[in-house]
């Protein structure tokens, strides 16, 4: 059994983590008919603000999961999967593969996904991702705080993209790589795809 | 983790019970019960169906009988010894009835001892399949009976007083479950305060109680969790009109096993169709009388689904029908 905020995007849609396309597409559909307002299958049970929070999830899920890039580097470093060669997801500390893939390549894996990134625009982290992120692992913006010294309400406008009330960008950066990195993600593909400024 | 781990439901022989429930009245629980008895007679299998809704009792008039002769009323008042006394022919080969009709009011209230008696001539009645047709609500006699049983089967419709209902039933079920299974002292007021608590606030008790069993005994709370995973009720959407949302099954599926951590299994929905109401008003059985209507079509695939699906306990018992 899982809180709603441990859940990943592929439990949060009720799939596999092998699911194609035409999968996450249904799937989708599904959760936003479940999760809108007027739904007879949440009635009595979930309140307006539950569902909003479900179709906020639903929508970063959906929007990660979709894109090959965002689902890559959802799969890499926040689930800590390896992809094999066929596409398929297997976990990282299969030694198997590991074994078989310093035959085949002496590069590092994990290299050539970066580069993926580094050649796409598309890939954009927003702040909502980061937060399902950290929920998922369970870590609360206190003890972020407490161990990058940076105060709850920067952390939170960072989530929130409230760029208002951030200092200015060079510090908010700094405050963005700090986060990433304790929620284990990677802070420079972060700072890359983090919009600082509206548009 | 292994689903043969824990048997949980003890002494049970290789009979298969299965009980129909839901929580309200009027979803259609009674033609579905009917409907699965025939097509398992009809399969060759031993069928006996007990109507178990003590208070409101119809599943005779539905199988073409006017007035059964004996009533399980019979047994409550110990006018007969056993249960097997009161198996009522049907005019379909290999099903059998224990009809629920009675006059005597109070029996919807049977008190515990005579439960347990029930519940012991129950799994003993000499039957392939043994079907309980569930009363509405979700008193201890409801959930027990439901609880018994190898296969529980919820029904519900496509109505917001149905779908409350069945959230009800499933989040009653399960802390009876638990609390059958943990008779304890120690925990009792947890389940009390998990018991008592409303609206919004309920669905998140199940893993609240789990995490306060758990910092009294870590253990019992291991135990619990195994219960609550390997629960998994068999739903039937019914009564489903063109308009309605056939996502429905799958979004009841989805918001239990987020909301209360029960892992349903959808089986399938069935339409809504006049020829229901037109069998019933004929003293004829829907899949008998009309087995090519739409609804009978339908309940022969949900049939399908309700026998391959998943068995937590005891897999290599079941026989598929073919």
């Amino acid at each position: 059994m899982k809180r709603i905020e441990e859940l990943t995007y592929y439990e949060l849609l009720n799939l596999d983590e092998d699911a194609d396309l035409s999968d996450i597409q249904q799937a989708y559909l599904i959760a936003v008919s479940t999760y809108s307002m007027e739904s007879l299958a949440s009635h009595s049970i979930l309140s307006e603000e539950e569902k909003t929070n479900m179709l906020k999830k639903v929508e970063s899920a959906y929007t990660t999961l979709i894109d090959r890039n965002k689902r890559l580097f959802y799969d890499r470093e926040v689930l800590k999967r390896d992809v094999d060669e066929n596409g398929k997801m297997v976990p990282q500390d299969s030694q198997y593969l590991t074994d078989r893939r310093n035959i085949i390549s002496h590069e590092p894996k994990k290299e050539e996904v970066k580069n993926d990134f580094r050649h796409t625009e598309s890939t954009i982290f927003g702040g909502i991702h980061l937060k399902n992120i950290r929920e998922m692992k369970g870590i609360t913006l206190d003890e972020i705080s407490q161990k990058t010294r940076i105060r709850v309400s920067y952390l939170k406008a960072l989530e929130e993209e409230n760029f208002d009330q951030l200092p200015a960008e060079v510090f908010s950066r700094g405050f963005l790589k700090a986060y990433a990195k304790y929620i284990g993600l990677d802070p420079d593909v972060v700072i890359r795809n983090y919009k600082f400024k509206e548009g | 983790m292994s689903q043969t781990d824990t048997p949980l439901i003890p002494d049970y022989s290789s009979k298969q019970i299965w009980a129909v429930g839901g929580g309200k009245g009027g979803t259609g629980k009674t033609v579905v019960t009917a409907s699965i008895g025939i097509l398992l007679a009809k399969a060759g299998k031993k069928v006996i169906i007990i109507d178990a809704d003590l208070g409101g009792a119809n599943l005779h008039t539905c199988l073409g009988i006017r007035h059964p002769s004996t009533t399980i009323a019979d047994f409550l008042l110990k006018k007969v010894p056993s249960l097997d006394e009161l198996l009522i022919e049907t005019p379909i080969k290999n099903l059998s009835l224990i009809s629920g009709a009675n006059d005597f009011l109070t029996i919807a209230n049977i008190p515990f001892a005579q439960k347990q008696k029930l519940i012991r001539y129950i799994k003993n009645l000499p039957s392939d399949y043994i079907i309980l047709d569930l009363g509405a609500g979700t008193s201890f006699n409801v959930l027990d009976l439901f609880l018994i049983s190898d296969s529980n089967i919820l029904v519900v419709m496509p109505e917001p007083t149905s779908v409350e209902n069945v959230y009800r039933f499933i989040k009653c079920a399960i802390l009876r479950k638990l609390n059958n299974a943990l008779n304890n002292s120690r925990f009792q007021d947890i389940f009390r305060l998990a018991a008592e608590a409303r609206g919004n606030e309920s669905v998140k008790t199940l893993y609240d109680l789990l995490e306060r069993v758990n910092q009294m005994d870590s253990l019992v709370a291991a135990d619990l969790e195994k219960m609550i995973n390997t629960f998994s009720p068999k739903l039937i959407v019914n009564q489903v009109k063109e308009n309605d949302n056939i996502t429905l099954g799958s979004s009841i599926k989805d918001i239990t096993k987020k909301y209360l951590g029960v892992d349903l299994d959808y089986s399938g929905y069935i339409p809504y169709d006049e020829k229901v109401s037109e069998s019933i008003k004929r003293f004829k059985p829907l899949v008998m009388e009309y087995p090519n209507s739409s609804a009978s079509l339908c309940m022969n695939l949900t049939m399908k689904k309700l026998l391959n699906g998943r068995k937590p306990f005891n897999e290599e018992k079941v026989n598929p029908v073919r």
